[in-house]
C-alpha cells in the first residue's frame, strides 16, 4: 500500500511538472512591436502563429496597461483571426494589429494573454 | 511532550532540507536569468546599430514602425529572437529622445538615457520577485555626443522559473528523498542504545511470572510423559532449568 502511495506521489508529480513544461499552442511569433504613432499614441504589432496539433477557433489577444498605482486604465480584447476565417491552421502565422487610447506617459505596466478555443480537429 | 519534541524535530528537519533545495532552485533560476540578460543586452545593442544605420539614411523620420519594417526587410525580427528559444523578448520599442525629452513616453531612462533600475516600468513585481527583465540601449547618429533614441526590449522571467523548475523538478523530488534517507540513516548512527543491566533484572514482574508458570506448565508435562515411558525415565529431566533455585 505504502510502495503504491509512493508511486501515485511520484506520477501526480510528472504529470505536474509535464504540465508546468507544456508550450503555449498559440503564441506570439517574435516580439510585439510597440511604436509611438503621429497622434503622439502606441501602436502595436505584432505576430500569432499556431504551434498545435489542432486547429483553434476565437483567438482572442488581451491587452491590459496599468498606470503607476497599479489601476487598469485600459483594457484591449481584439479578435484574431486567420486567412479562411475565424479560426487559424497549424503553423499559421496572423498579423495584429492596435492602437492604445491612454496617453504613453500614464502608462507603468502592461500585460497580454492569448485565450482560445481548440476544436480538436487534426489537419 | 515527547511526541512534540519529535514532532518538531522532524518539521525543522524538513524545513532545513526545502531551505536547502530551494536555494538550489534559486541558484539554477538565477544563472538562467543572467544567461537571457546578457542575450536581451547583446539584441538590443544589435538593434541599436540598426537604428543608427536607418535613421542616418532617413533623417527626419520619427517612426519607429518604419524602421521595423526595415529591421524586418534587414534581418528579420523572428530570426533576431530565435536566438532566445525559451523565453524570446516580447516587447520591442524605439523612443526617440525628443519624445522622451517632452515627456510623451515613459522610457524608464534617466537624464543621460540610459536604464534607471529604480524606475517602476522596469519592473513587475509578482509572485515575490521580479519578473520583468528590460534592456535598454541608447543609439546614437554620427557627429551627436547625444543619444537619438533608445531601443527598449523587455522579457519575462516566467517562462524561465516554469522551465527550471518542470526540467529539474524530478532531480529536486529524488534530492528530497535522499536526503531525507540520509538524515534516517544519520539519526539510526547516533541513536543511543539502551544497555542491558543485567544485575537489575531486564524483564517485568508480570513477564517473569508467565515464564514461570510456563516453566513448571512445561516441566508436568514432560514429568507426566517419563512416567508413562518408564524406559526412557532417567535421562530428560537435564535440559529443564529451575530457575526457582537461583532465588
Amino acid at each position: 500500500m505504502k510502495k503504491f502511495k509512493f508511486f501515485f506521489i511520484l506520477i501526480l508529480f510528472l504529470v505536474s511538472c509535464n504540465s508546468l513544461n507544456k508550450s503555449l499552442n498559440v503564441q506570439l511569433l517574435g516580439p510585439m512591436l510597440e511604436s509611438v504613432n503621429e497622434e503622439g499614441k502606441l501602436q502595436y504589432s505584432g505576430k500569432i502563429v499556431n504551434k498545435s496539433e489542432a486547429v483553434v477557433r476565437n483567438v482572442l489577444f488581451r491587452f491590459i496597461v496599468e498606470n503607476d498605482q497599479g489601476s487598469i486604465i485600459e483594457a484591449v480584447t481584439i479578435a484574431v483571426d486567420g486567412v479562411n476565417g475565424e479560426y487559424i491552421l497549424q503553423n499559421e502565422v496572423v498579423d495584429f494589429e492596435f492602437t492604445l487610447r491612454s496617453r504613453p506617459n500614464k502608462i507603468f505596466s502592461k500585460e497580454f494573454s492569448i485565450d482560445y478555443k481548440s476544436s480538436g480537429e487534426d489537419l | 511532550m515527547y511526541f512534540l519534541k519529535r514532532f518538531l524535530l522532524i518539521v525543522l528537519l524538513q524545513v532545513v532540507i526545502f531551505s536547502f533545495i530551494f536555494t538550489l532552485f534559486i541558484f539554477n533560476f538565477n544563472q538562467r536569468r543572467e544567461v537571457n540578460k546578457t542575450q536581451s543586452k547583446a539584441l538590443a545593442t544589435v538593434i541599436a546599430e540598426q537604428a543608427t544605420k536607418y535613421f542616418e539614411i532617413s533623417k527626419n523620420n520619427f517612426s519607429s514602425k518604419e524602421f521595423f519594417s526595415y529591421l524586418d526587410k534587414q534581418i528579420g525580427v523572428d530570426k533576431l529572437t530565435n536566438a532566445f528559444n525559451l523565453n524570446p523578448p516580447e516587447l520591442l520599442t524605439i523612443y526617440f529622445r525628443s519624445d522622451i525629452e517632452k515627456g510623451y513616453v515613459n522610457a524608464g531612462t534617466d537624464d543621460n538615457l540610459k536604464k534607471d533600475d529604480n524606475s517602476s516600468l522596469n519592473k513587475s513585481t509578482k509572485y515575490f520577485f521580479n519578473n520583468k527583465y528590460v534592456a535598454i540601449k541608447p543609439f546614437f547618429l554620427k557627429n551627436s555626443d547625444s543619444p537619438f533614441g533608445v531601443v527598449r526590449i523587455e522579457t519575462s522571467n516566467i517562462p524561465i522559473l516554469v522551465d527550471v523548475l518542470s526540467s529539474n523538478g524530478i532531480f529536486y523530488l529524488f534530492l528530497f528523498l535522499i536526503l531525507n534517507n540520509q538524515a534516517f540513516l544519520f539519526y539510526l548512527w547516533i541513536r543511543k542504545k539502551k544497555d542491558v543491566v543485567l544485575d537489575k533484572g531486564y524483564l517485568k514482574e508480570s513477564s517473569l511470572g508467565s515464564i514461570k508458570i510456563m516453566h513448571k506448565l512445561l516441566g508436568d508435562v514432560i514429568e507426566d510423559h517419563n512416567s508413562q515411558d518408564s524406559s526412557e525415565s532417567k535421562a530428560p529431566k537435564n535440559n529443564i532449568l529451575n530457575i526457582d533455585k537461583k532465588k
